[in-house]
């Protein structure tokens, strides 16, 4: 796959109360411009991921109010896919840049989620859920239902969930964009308030303000970060319609045809972001993408051997869980902070996982030099 | 909740209620979404009817576990605002 990545940028990603959506929008869409050295007018078109601006702020039509930051009033395409909205606005972009209607574009994502109640944000995310089948359930409920099968099938220790939140928070400290720069004990995750058996506060991603822009281009170009594949699986919305509960094939699914499109092994990839939107979720990623077998993700975790200096390094940006999780913006973020990653030499191959609802949907991108 | 889909909705209930299943997993909500607010705690469980799995709520704050074999009943689904309609939906309550 002949794309380049000519610039990144991500915002701040927190409770950023004196910000708004398209205030988020445009720093990252300027960031980008100048981290790529452009001109607004360079971009051809754009694609913007959000989930729920529609929801948050009866806010629509963020295609055009996108493409109005540029003077010159570029295509824009808006897409959602839940928490899997960034990665497949990449998709989007890069199928454009591949028929060869477009030479340089640019993927936006936003999400303003910290001025409704957290009950109202529990409300707004449910609906990535079927709300015709499944009445009543939470984000928290349905990776609780995974978590339990998962403790059941492979003994899956209350330490080792624990393990990921401590990870990834201690991951954090260095990535300045992060929402948390604290870390937290295993214990502190232990005790923390129970939000659906199993899963604790401190297992949850948190509710993040954030943007995140890159810019990707077919013009031959040297010494940038290239995406070398991708691939996107769907599985059944309802967990109650999944062949299994231990494992998320549409991850499964992604990763082979990711493989199989960039022609890199996996034991090339030495970095992944990884979509922890629970503790639970990395746990099963990290088998699912075949980086360790199943029922050894929680083990390998608390061994550290997902930390930086493992076998592979898990979420050196802090994740979901201690980056944040503007939902929108996650997918975007990802492909941002690898493209940082390998150009300052910390990876030359590295890979990220972002998936919708609670498995649903699921995007693998591979990058390297 | 929109009243359309509310009236298209419950065309199946009488499909439900009745009919009996085994937990497959299960757990409780403590934070719910804003409409099942009064509920809390509630179980939320996977549901199997011999070939077919299905999600539900439990009733009010029974604890469901895995194995427990429950049966489908017609329950207050959801709470809205005073002017909306108070919903009603299939949950499912152990069968004792």
């Amino acid at each position: 796959m002949n794309i380049h990545i000519l610039g990144s940028a991500t915002t701040s990603f927190g409770e950023l109360w004196e910000r708004s959506l398209m205030s988020l929008f445009a720093e990252a869409v300027e960031a980008a411009l100048n981290d790529a050295k452009l001109e607004p007018a360079d971009i051809e078109a754009a694609f913007i991921a959000n989930k729920a601006a529609g929801s948050y702020e009866n806010q629509h039509h963020l295609n055009a109010l996108v493409s109005q930051l540029f003077p010159h009033f570029p295509p824009s395409v808006r897409v959602e896919g839940a928490c899997a909205s960034g990665s497949l606005a990449m998709i989007a972009a890069e199928l454009a840049l591949l028929s060869g209607r477009y030479k340089t574009v640019m993927v936006v994502g936003a999400e303003k989620m910290t001025d409704v109640s957290s009950q109202e944000t529990t409300t707004i995310l449910s609906g990535a859920a079927d709300t015709s089948t499944e009445v009543g359930s939470t984000f928290p409920a349905l990776y609780a239902l995974l978590a339990k099968s998962h403790i059941k099938s492979y003994h899956t220790t209350r330490e080792q969930l624990s393990a990921v939140a401590v990870k990834n928070h201690h991951h954090a400290l260095s990535n300045p964009r992060a929402q948390f720069h604290k870390e937290i004990s295993l214990e502190q995750v232990t005790k923390s308030q129970l939000i659906s058996d199993p899963l604790r506060l401190l297992d949850c991603s948190p509710v993040s303000d954030g943007a995140a822009a890159v810019i990707l281009s077919t013009q031959p170009v040297k010494g940038k970060t290239k995406l070398l594949g991708f691939g996107q699986a769907q599985d059944s919305v309802s967990l109650a319609g999944r062949s299994s509960l231990t494992s998320l094939r549409a991850t499964k699914v992604a990763m082979d045809q990711a493989l199989k499109d960039s022609g890199v092994s996996r034991d090339q990839l030495q970095a992944a972001e990884i979509h922890d939107c629970f503790t639970i979720a990395e746990i099963l990623a990290i088998e699912d993408l075949g980086f360790f077998g199943p029922g050894e993700g929680g083990p390998a975790t608390l061994e550290q051997r997902t930390t930086i200096g493992g076998k592979i390094v898990i979420n050196p940006s802090g994740g979901l869980k201690g980056c944040g999780h503007p939902v929108g913006a996650t997918g975007v973020k990802q492909i941002a902070f690898l493209n940082d990653y390998i150009l300052r030499g910390d990876a030359n191959v590295a890979l990220a996982h972002n998936v919708g609802g609670s498995g649903a949907t699921a995007v693998v991108h591979i990058l390297g030099k | 909740m929109q009243p359309a889909k509310y009236w298209r909705d419950n065309k199946s209930w009488k499909n439900w209620i009745g009919k009996r299943g085994t937990v497959v997993v299960s757990t409780v909500v403590t934070v719910p979404p804003s409409a099942q607010n009064t509920f809390q705690p509630y179980s939320y469980a996977i549901v199997s009817f011999g070939g077919e799995r299905y999600e539900f709520m439990g009733v009010g704050h029974e604890l469901l576990i895995e194995g427990d074999q429950v049966e489908c009943c017609l329950r207050k689904t959801s709470v809205s605002e005073d002017h909306e309609i108070i919903g009603y939906g299939i949950k499912v309550r152990k069968v004792t």
